[in-house]
């Protein structure tokens, strides 16, 4: 159960960095960006989402700031940081490794 | 860094500001729900309320995702840290005498281990508290005779060493002086200390105000300065400031005063009470190189230089330097480095050790105590905690909790340690014998302290932990149910008898150490001193040479102040004397005896002998009781010292067939025949002293010996009241003469009272420790009963119902008191059989195997056992056997 979790939780990580990557995003507009991008495949737990915010705002990755929404509401903003873009490059290369090696073992015969 | 600093902050914001998150958080739910209405409803054209619920569907459980940021927050432990402690006072409140006792036995433990942790750490381990202070050491030689060791050195080797040693440097010589010190206004007796003009800034001592001396006042032509000692200056200049710069006048040289300095500098001077300390001139020093004489001195470790490479190369250049001259190796007492409070007298410094022995007893029995107080207490607790782990309560939360209840104990406990710690020390400051004047700048050591508390703590802790690991176990479910029936955790139950019978076993060594005191002080207390100490006064009294050139002068002071004196309302009589009768170690000296008729004894054999020369009337106002022949008359003073007047010990060593009276001795070949006159009491202080000073005997005063007189001694009428007549005597002394100084004046009987001190001192602490331990045990035994019967309730109300009597049920739990007692007691006397000799050299015409202590201890500690039994077995015979049964 625990490792499930961890492996998911890495994975909303690289994917909201990734979201965040191509610029400033309240919360819902990242829920809604990560459906777009994957044509409505992945579809983030909502409640999921914020405490990954949260974590991320906690490890300094990503940094939060209410302002307004392009819908013209009040919205908590959320930036990518210097660290954020470093951590978003690493998961990244990490991530390629990774599904690429599995790529490997299930193409094998 | 910068990220941990963030870090940090946002730590702090989420804890101090968690309302306002939570708030934010609300927002932002709200905020995205209406976002995915608006758009489910743009998307797919869905009515405002279906869009909603969907959008409500696919978020899932608002409340559970807030709890899940809270956690994402980071400070979740601290929230339920705090929670845990609301519950921890919660529940300690509902057990008042469990807080208390526990608190208190931590407080006990901690104050007593800090307090004499802190004396001994200033008094031995660093008496110098300066900057440089730890490395320094005082050049000691041991006494063959006495076993003690004194500070001394000789001048030439203390030159030599500075020259050429390579482990130590600053060797610095620290030449007693003192004098009758005059300042505009008064004069009065002070004793001081020459010392190296660098010494005081190589030690690093600060001044209390002012400067201390260096090199430059030394220098030739430079004015001669001084600094007072920190006490002394309070004592005679009132502690003002004006003292700068102010001229004082000692054997006729002119110093300035520059400043003041800690008392604490006493510990290079031997612990005279050094009222003053100046620089040596450099004429002083050529003397030193010159001639050789007796000093103390000190010297600092180079790093990483050991004691014993030190003292080996400092007694290898001795030895150099006696070869050199000619001498003879064989006779060079070992020069030794040791901490100037080892110096202090090996009985005080044996009595303080043994003290805190004492004490860390006292701090394993708190230790113990407080681990079978949390025993009992998680044995009543154990359902509570098996239901709340069965309710879910995680491992970790449990043992969490209870940690924190014991932490708060400690917390309490330490408080409690700390004030009780601070009036201990005030306690034993007031206590302190005289000697230990350093005390009364003794401050609670923070280390100890600390590490008292962490103990504490951690034995708290312990011990809070341990039933919580218990009840989430694998097993709790087994111990939810064997908690109900009453064959509890036999372990538990075994463990916690080990440790009240360790308890037990520690109080009786320490009520042993303090009946072995207790018993050896009265025998001091009780010993006669030889002489009728009460109303008997003796009074110091100095003249400076200015005022009494010569011996004319000094012969009409003495004559004229013994007429007065002795015309004085309320004296019988006064003589003047030579010396104090009990404090100065003067009129004492070592020689071989030779006995008329006897065979020579061993040719090196010396005998430290006291010889005093006293007038005819001197047994008669003393009160020394005169056991063969007769004193002497008043032809006696008027002879030529051939007839003497012997103590009892000299008598039995020399004579013990038959009375020694008309036989004859001589002090060295050369000298005449002394005929033993009569043969009285040996007089002197009590103690258990190693030092052979037991041989003594009297010439009569020649009365041309007048002029040599210190002071007088008065024999009081019956009644007088005696500070009355000191006051008296001190306006008779300025009346005869207004320029002859009072140094002393005060009774016998209050110096031999001061000379008990020391041992009253330990003996006191020890009593005081020793009955902390008992009723520490005590507790401890009576918590282990009551539990034990809380245990078997139903077993009793079997036995109840079954026709057992109060008394039966009574004699039942008395039974397994006893059987304790009686294991600590057998444990307990063993390791004070061993113990006990420690305490050899403190005690006076006791064995540390005396009977009557070690019948003693074990009648005080199993009454004590017993009674503490009784008040918890009465618990268990009012048990009814109904309300027993259906306990069940």
């Amino acid at each position: 159960m625990a490792q499930r979790a961890d492996l998911l939780q890495g994975t909303l990580d690289l994917l909201i960095l990734k979201t965040l990557v191509l610029g400033p995003l309240h919360g819902w507009a990242i829920s809604k960006r990560l459906r777009q991008l994957s044509d409505d495949v992945l579809d983030v737990g909502q409640g999921s989402l914020y405490p990954a915010l949260y974590r991320l705002e906690d490890k300094g990755w990503i940094e939060a700031e209410w302002g307004t929404s392009p819908e013209g509401r009040r919205a908590k903003i959320y930036t990518l940081t210097t660290d954020g873009r470093k951590q978003w490059a690493a998961e990244r290369s990490e991530w390629k490794l990774f599904s690429a090696a599995v790529d490997q073992v299930l193409k094998a015969t | 860094m910068r990220n941990w600093l963030k870090l940090v902050g946002r730590r702090l914001r989420a804890l101090v500001r968690g309302e306002r998150l939570d708030a934010e958080l609300t927002d932002e739910i709200r905020l995205h729900i209406e976002l995915e209405t608006e758009d489910l409803m743009r998307m797919h054209g869905l009515s405002r309320d279906e869009a909603r619920r969907r959008a409500m569907i696919g978020f899932g459980g608002v409340e559970r995702y807030r709890e899940a940021q809270r956690d994402a927050r980071g400070v979740r432990w601290i929230e339920q840290l705090a929670q845990d402690a609301k519950y921890a006072v919660r529940s300690l409140r509902k057990s008042p005498g469990f807080v208390v006792t526990s608190a208190l036995t931590i407080a006990l433990g901690i104050g007593v281990t800090t307090t004499m942790y802190s004396v001994v750490n200033r008094l031995i381990l660093h008496p110098l508290p300066f900057a440089n202070g730890d490395r320094w050491r005082v050049f000691g030689i041991l006494i063959p005779a006495e076993g003690n060791l004194r500070a001394s050195a000789m001048s030439q080797d203390m030159v030599d060493w500075a020259k050429r040693a390579t482990t130590v440097d600053a060797v610095s010589i620290v030449f007693e002086t003192g004098g009758v010190l005059s300042a505009p206004g008064h004069s009065t007796v002070a004793s001081g200390a020459d010392i190296s003009p660098e010494l005081l800034l190589q030690l690093g001592v600060k001044p209390t105000i002012g400067r201390v001396f260096g090199p430059a006042d030394a220098s030739q032509g430079a004015e001669r300065t001084m600094v007072l000692s920190d006490h002394f200056w309070r004592a005679e200049f009132g502690g003002s400031r004006d003292v700068l710069g102010e001229h004082v006048t000692i054997h006729d040289t002119s110093y300035v005063i520059v400043g003041v300095v800690p008392d604490q500098l006493d510990a290079i001077n031997d612990y005279s009470n050094t009222a003053f300390w100046a620089p040596l001139t450099p004429t002083q020093m050529a003397l030193f190189t010159r001639q050789d004489w007796g000093v103390r001195g000190v010297a600092r470790l180079k790093p990483k230089v050991t004691v014993e490479r030190a003292e080996q190369e400092l007694n290898l250049l001795k030895r150099q330097e006696v070869l050199a001259a000619g001498g003879k190796v064989s006779g060079v007492i070992p020069t030794r480095l040791v901490r100037p409070g080892d110096v202090m007298g090996t009985n005080l410094q044996v009595g303080l050790w043994v003290l805190v022995g004492a004490t860390l007893l006292v701090l394993l029995i708190t230790c113990a105590n407080v681990a079978s107080l949390h025993l009992v207490r998680a044995a009543n607790r154990a359902r509570e905690l098996s239901v709340r782990a069965a309710l879910g309560a995680s491992r970790g939360r449990l043992v969490r909790q209870m940690s924190v209840e014991g932490l708060i104990l400690a917390a309490f406990g330490g408080t409690a340690g700390i004030i009780f710690g601070y009036w201990m020390l005030r306690a034993v400051i007031l206590l302190r014998p005289q000697q230990l004047r350093q005390l009364d700048v003794v401050q609670f050591d923070r280390w100890v302290l600390l590490v008292g508390i962490a103990l504490a703590g951690l034995t708290s802790l312990a011990y809070g932990v341990l039933p919580a690991w218990h009840a989430t176990s694998a097993r709790f479910a087994t111990l939810l149910r064997s908690v109900a029936s009453t064959g509890l955790s036999r372990a538990r139950s075994r463990l916690q008898s080990a440790v009240i019978v360790g308890e037990l076993a520690l109080s009786v060594v320490l009520l042993t150490g303090a009946g072995l005191l207790v018993t050896s002080f009265a025998r001091m207390n009780a010993k006669d001193p030889g002489f009728a100490p009460d109303g008997l006064l003796e009074m110091g009294i100095v003249l400076p040479a200015p005022a009494f050139p010569d011996s004319v002068a000094r012969t009409t002071f003495w004559s004229g102040l013994t007429i007065r004196a002795d015309a004085a309302p309320d004296v019988a009589a006064a003589i003047p004397v030579g010396y104090s009768l009990l404090q100065s170690s003067s009129g004492w000296s070592g020689s071989a005896l030779e006995i008329e008729g006897a065979p020579p004894g061993p040719k090196d054999q010396e005998f430290i002998y006291s010889v005093r020369r006293v007038p005819a009337a001197y047994f008669a106002i003393l009160g020394i009781h005169v056991l063969a022949g007769r004193t002497f008359t008043p032809e006696d003073e008027r002879g030529q010292d051939q007839n003497v007047v012997i103590g009892q010990e000299m008598a039995r060593r020399f004579w013990p067939n038959g009375s020694a009276v008309g036989h004859r001795f001589r002090t060295y070949r050369a000298n005449p025949w002394l005929t033993v006159e009569g043969v009285v009491s040996d007089v002197g202080l009590i103690g258990p002293s190693p030092v052979n000073r037991d041989l003594q005997f009297y010439y009569p005063t020649p009365r041309a010996g007048l002029d040599q007189a210190a002071g007088i001694m008065v024999r009081l009428r019956p009644g007088a009241d005696v500070s009355r007549t000191l006051a008296v005597l001190r306006s008779i002394v300025k009346s005869v003469n207004p320029r002859a100084v009072i140094t002393d004046a005060r009774s016998e009987r209050s110096i031999l009272d001061d000379n008990l001190a020391s041992p009253r001192f330990s003996t006191t602490l020890m009593i005081v420790f020793a009955a902390l331990a008992l009723v520490l045990a005590a507790v401890g035994l009576y918590g282990l009963i009551a539990y034990a019967v809380s245990q078997r309730t139903h077993e009793i109300g079997v036995r109840v119902a079954l026709g057992a009597g109060a008394g039966d049920v009574v004699r039942m739990v008395l039974g397994d008191g006893v059987r304790l007692a009686v294991a600590g007691l057998i444990l307990g006397l063993g390791a004070a059989l061993a113990a006990a000799r420690l305490l050899t050299t403190l005690l006076y015409g006791v064995s540390p195997t005396d009977p009557l202590v070690l019948v003693t201890i074990p009648i005080v500690l199993v009454a004590t056992s017993l009674l503490a039994s009784y008040l918890a077995a009465r618990r268990a015979a009012c048990v009814d056997p109904v309300i027993a049964l259906r306990g069940e």
